[in-house]
């Protein structure tokens, strides 16, 4: 894991309500997405995945979530993913970030910070890791 | 498993699907409807299966009128089940002001459904403002002269404005 900071209460979050909290995964990889969904809605969360940053952006106008999975290599859909970070950011400035994404290099996490993601991680990363700190960022104790 | 890109998915012949409610004049709530408004939903079991994050992804997308023209055909399809009454169908301003073949595919799907031009109120919905005036006055006019009926959807929502009621003229 690197550069986690410290979580935020996420605005509207279902931590306070009965509902699962609810997650939205974005990565252009089905292969990755799958084992992802199936985890976390077994770990109890509400899942939601999307390939494609149009349809992620779209959810978020219209539903809540309380954090976000973020891969940034989004090229098949011709968006990268610092920009749908920017993107997300400007819309929904106090929603957790993750980032998940191969080959992250210096320059890419440090943009990545400024823009205020919470965490960036490298796949691949042990899901029990991954969970450790989506725990930590929605309040909820793992 | 999705393989196709989303966009593919939704314009896809069956795709959408279409769902009818009534819409009734409060001053007369006895009387029989004045129309049955077809609403749109996505493809099922996808995440736009919700018509806000339908045309929300549509949007960005920059394919409201490849989607506006789907949704357009499977509510005029689908009202073919509903013989003799008059229907509701929506479309964005957006794209009546950027497709300018909109009134002879309206035409076309008339012909291919075999619903008359005045049994059809098209319900103009807003979103944002950056209209082609002139394109829009010219697609409203010709779906005038085929003898449509115009109206405005949740007018005085969100971003709705007064223009758009002097240019629809709405019932006129």
């Amino acid at each position: 894991m690197r550069n986690l900071r410290g979580g935020r209460e996420p605005a509207g979050s279902s931590q306070s309500q009965a509902s699962p909290a609810r997650l939205l995964i974005l990565d252009d990889e089905e292969a990755i997405l799958l084992p992802l969904a199936q985890y976390f809605t077994e770990e109890g969360y509400a899942v939601v995945t999307s390939r494609e940053p149009e349809e992620a952006e779209a959810l978020l106008e219209c539903e809540t979530f309380d954090l976000v999975i973020l891969d940034l290599a989004l090229t098949r859909f011709g968006r990268e993913g610092l920009e749908v970070l920017s993107s997300i950011r400007a819309a929904h400035p106090w929603l957790p970030v993750i980032i998940l994404s191969a080959n992250v290099c210096t320059d890419v996490e440090e943009e990545a910070q400024r823009l205020g993601v919470e965490a960036v991680l490298r796949k691949p990363q042990p899901l029990g890791e991954l969970a450790r700190v989506v725990n930590l960022l929605i309040g909820r104790v793992s | 498993m999705r393989s196709a890109a989303l966009l593919d998915v939704i314009l896809r012949p069956g795709s959408l699907h279409a769902h009818f409610q009534p819409v009734v004049d409060l001053a007369a709530p006895h009387s029989p409807p004045c129309y049955w408004e077809g609403l749109i939903r996505g493809p099922r079991g996808t995440n736009v299966e919700r018509p806000d994050v339908l045309f929300g992804y549509a949007r960005r997308k920059r394919a409201e009128v490849e989607v506006d023209r789907a949704s357009l055909r499977t509510v005029l399809t689908a009202a073919r089940a509903l013989p003799g009454v008059t229907i509701g169908v929506n479309v964005h301003a957006a794209t009546l002001a950027a497709d300018l073949e909109l009134v002879p595919f309206v035409g076309e799907v008339l012909t291919e459904t075999g619903i008359a031009p005045d049994s059809v109120v098209l319900e103009l919905v807003e979103h944002g403002q950056a209209w082609d005036l002139r394109a829009l006055r010219l697609n409203l006019e010709g779906l005038r002269d085929i003898g449509m009926r115009l109206a405005l959807d949740d007018f005085g929502v969100g971003q709705a404005n007064h223009l758009m009621l002097l240019e629809c003229r709405p019932g006129s």
